[in-house]
């Protein structure tokens, strides 16, 4: 059974507006989200973060 | 904030969502991404996924009439994953720039709740200054309060 839980995280315990399903893709290494990630990081690169 | 949302999904690492948007042009699926950028700050980008294909786009017209509602579902989602990674910073910028601007208004627009719960941040000539009506900006950092 691919959902858990709803509205509660199993990991942290913590309240979530979430349904938590095994089954929700990784998408890390998805091309579109590696391409946005890598332009983020140019913009961060000149910036100096907030304290 | 309890705006008009759709349901949403996300796995055990609170960093994957997924929802249907739904309207006139029929069901589109959209994920969400938080990515890791540094020790500090993640990136989050979401997009259309096409089922067919596995790709994912954000420069696509879904004309589906339901923007606000996509928005209020990925900003629920911050709340999440702020809340699973409590000090890490989450980093926005629209995929143009007028959707920037969108983002930007979204945020004006709702800054009197927002506030209370996050440090807003807009990026302007390489600079991080703390978000200020009509500004243009063009990225957006943000941060949960403790």
């Amino acid at each position: 059974m691919g959902v858990i839980a709803k509205n509660k995280s199993k990991a942290t315990g913590k309240k979530t507006g979430a349904v938590i399903d095994s089954k929700v893709g990784n998408y890390e290494k998805h091309p579109f989200f590696v391409k946005k990630a890598n332009a983020a990081k140019e913009i961060l690169k000149n910036t100096r973060l907030p304290k | 904030m309890q705006l008009p949302k759709y349901q949403y999904k996300t796995n055990h690492g609170f960093l994957d969502y997924e929802f249907v948007s739904e309207g006139p042009n029929g069901k589109i699926k959209k994920v969400i991404r938080y990515s890791k950028l540094s020790n500090r700050v993640f990136n989050l980008a979401f997009g259309d996924l096409d089922e067919t294909t596995g790709e994912i786009s954000d420069t696509a017209v879904s004309n589906n009439a339901d923007s606000r509602k996509v928005l209020a579902t990925v900003a629920a989602t911050v709340y999440d994953f702020t809340s699973q990674y409590p000090g890490l910073m989450v980093m926005v910028k629209g995929s143009t720039p007028v959707r920037t601007r969108l983002y930007r208004m979204g945020i004006a627009n709702y800054l009197h709740l927002l506030t209370g719960d996050f440090e807003i941040y807009g990026l302007q000539n390489r600079r991080w200054e703390a978000f200020t009506r009509r500004r243009d900006y063009e990225a957006f950092l943000i941060r949960r309060k403790l």
